[in-house]
């Protein structure tokens, strides 16, 4: 986790992942921004993301994107 | 006669009262609604001003702009959308320039509006529209009204950091709709699937041909693009038929494999405009709604969306680039290498006349003149030109191919940008002692590379104060010493070298 918010942070460093729970209703991130971290997701962990996962649930926070990311390191291994 | 929409729109109220205008996720306006607020509202706002001035429209974007919209148009006034988001300090540059007569808000923006210390009466929307609607005073107004007349001003990005405000006449716009209409056989059968923001022009046909047709502009929320499998549904479950989006919102549905959740196949029509459409992303969306028609259209905000368009018609290679085609009827475009017209093939200035002119920047005579100018190849009258510093050429078959940009403006997420604006910014933060910004065009970044001593997080928090979403750089990078050129000024291409990996668009 530490290691993902630490990637998140270096794409997007005007975002505060660190403490930031809404960062989709409150317009934090933006389209541009959805697709860059959705980019360096499956560039760092080798996972495709599916079309139905790229969800506003899925991104509410870098709690909820890590877990999205898990679950599809579990699905590969 | 058609002088202004108001005559397109009380003849579709007429023919369909009751079908819905404007629907959003909460409200739906129906003509005869529209008509009703925007009577009471017009009635509101003439209550405050003479004819032919502003009405700064300041609210989040709903189905209820338009009655705000029409309502100033009923005054004989003419209408400024700003959006409830955009940073106090760029709102007040634009009622500086404006000094608008009246302010329109809702519940939500009314503190906001107030806050601004206009001279402006400030109204609520629910206040404007309770009022019985005052025939006699809206006839008498209307009598006076001429097509030449200002219907909106909206505000682009300006280089010397302060936004200029391009004016937009009844005629231009009744012009452009005409036109659209007849091309795309849009009636009241036609539903718009709303994209872009109301003070940018790319939303213009979304509001006008409604007005005209009698069609349906449904209004999504805007994370519905940022997830695009939700705005797929939305379309599909509206069962909308014409999208008019910016390229941006095209390619975040390929990007975000949206295709894979939802196929709309009710769309016949997807019109694009704004910025370079890339070949890549259009052939996905041609894969999976293979029988809509494609047309890429080009036009500035000073020329009322669009003054050229290209129907995609056959195939393209996903490293092609699409013409910008021909002129849209009743307008001419003219391409200049200074004073001087280009031959085909020839790079040149991409160079505006017609109907779909701007009639130049709200309270900026200056500005003005520098861009709108008379045609050098005509000598014998009067007839005004408007410079888009982009530059094209025509090609073989006599279609324009855009070939750069002659200054600093850019396009990000369909918006234009000045990169002036943002260092005007940057440079006046406190600490900084000079700055530059650079446009990655592979990754649409922008990089700001500033000289001083303030934090990163600091002047990124300035620039918010100052400056839309759209505008504030994706990296700050802090430099010990600012290269410069033998002529003293920033070493751009220097900055360049170091800094953006992607080269720019040839």
């Amino acid at each position: 986790m530490n290691e993902f918010l630490a990637m998140l942070q270096q794409l997007k460093p005007h975002v505060d992942f660190a403490s930031g729970d809404d960062l989709v209703e409150s317009g934090v991130l933006d389209s541009l921004d959805i697709f860059d971290i959705i980019e360096a997701i499956e560039a760092t962990y080798g996972v495709e993301i599916d079309g139905e996962d790229v969800d506003p649930d899925h991104f509410v926070s870098a709690e909820h994107m890590w877990r999205l990311v898990q679950r599809y390191l579990e699905q590969t291994n | 006669m058609h002088h202004t929409v108001l005559d397109y729109f009380e003849q579709t109220l007429r023919r369909c009262p009751e079908k819905a205008a404007f629907a959003d996720m909460t409200e739906s306006y129906s003509y005869e609604r529209l008509s009703r607020e925007a009577r009471a509202i017009g009635t509101s706002v003439a209550g405050q001003t003479a004819p032919c001035r502003p009405v700064l429209v300041y609210m989040e974007k709903r189905a209820a702009c338009l009655a705000a919209f029409l309502g100033a148009v009923y005054a004989g006034c003419f209408y400024v959308p700003v959006d409830a988001g955009m940073p106090a300090d760029r709102v007040r540059l634009i009622t500086d320039c404006l000094d608008p007569a009246v302010i329109l808000c809702d519940a939500d923006s009314h503190d906001k509006a107030l806050q601004l210390q206009t001279s402006a009466a400030v109204l609520t929307l629910d206040e404007a529209s309770s009022v019985t609607p005052d025939e006699a005073l809206l006839t008498g107004i209307r009598r006076r009204m001429k097509s030449t007349d200002l219907l909106y001003v909206l505000f682009t990005s300006g280089s010397t950091g302060v936004p200029k405000g391009v004016t937009i006449s009844h005629l231009a716009v009744t012009d452009f709709t005409e036109w659209i209409c007849e091309r795309y056989g849009f009636d009241e059968h036609s539903s718009f699937c709303n994209q872009a923001p109301f003070y940018f022009d790319a939303s213009v046909p979304d509001l006008f041909i409604p007005l005209y047709t009698g069609a349906t502009t449904f209004i999504p929320p805007k994370t519905y693009y940022t997830f695009p499998k939700k705005i797929l549904r939305y379309v599909a479950e509206h069962a909308i038929n014409t999208l008019i989006w910016v390229p941006s919102a095209l390619c975040n549905v390929v990007n975000c494999k949206a295709f894979d959740v939802c196929v709309p196949d009710c769309v016949k029509t997807v019109i694009f405009c704004g910025e370079v459409m890339p070949c890549k992303h259009l052939n996905v969306w041609r894969k999976h709604i293979p029988d809509a028609l494609y047309v890429n259209m080009y036009g500035p905000t000073e020329a009322t969306y669009a003054c050229t368009y290209y129907e995609i018609r056959r195939d393209f290679a996903d490293d092609e680039a699409l013409p910008l085609g021909a002129a849209c009827e009743n307008s001419t475009i003219l391409l200049f290498e200074n004073d001087r017209r280009c031959a085909p093939g020839e790079i040149g200035e991409l160079c505006i006349t017609g109907q779909c002119l701007s009639q130049g920047y709200y309270n900026a005579p200056e500005r003005t003149a520098a861009v709108f100018v008379q045609n050098p190849a005509q000598t014998a009258w009067t007839e005004t030109m408007y410079r888009t510093g982009d530059l094209a050429y025509e090609d073989a078959d006599g279609n324009l191919i855009f070939a750069g940009r002659k200054d600093d403006q850019i396009k990000r997420l369909g918006h234009r940008i000045e990169l002036g604006e943002i260092e005007t910014h940057l440079r006046a933060a406190a600490g900084v002692s000079n700055a530059c910004c650079l446009f990655d065009h592979e990754t649409n970044d922008i990089i700001a590379v500033y000289a001083g001593d303030v934090a990163e997080q600091t002047l990124l928090e300035y620039l918010r104060e100052k400056l839309p979403d759209y505008m504030i750089p994706t990296r700050l990078v802090h430099t010990a010493v600012m290269p410069m050129n033998l002529n003293g000024k920033i070493d751009r291409q220097k900055l360049k070298e170091e800094y953006v990996k992607g080269s720019p668009v040839k």
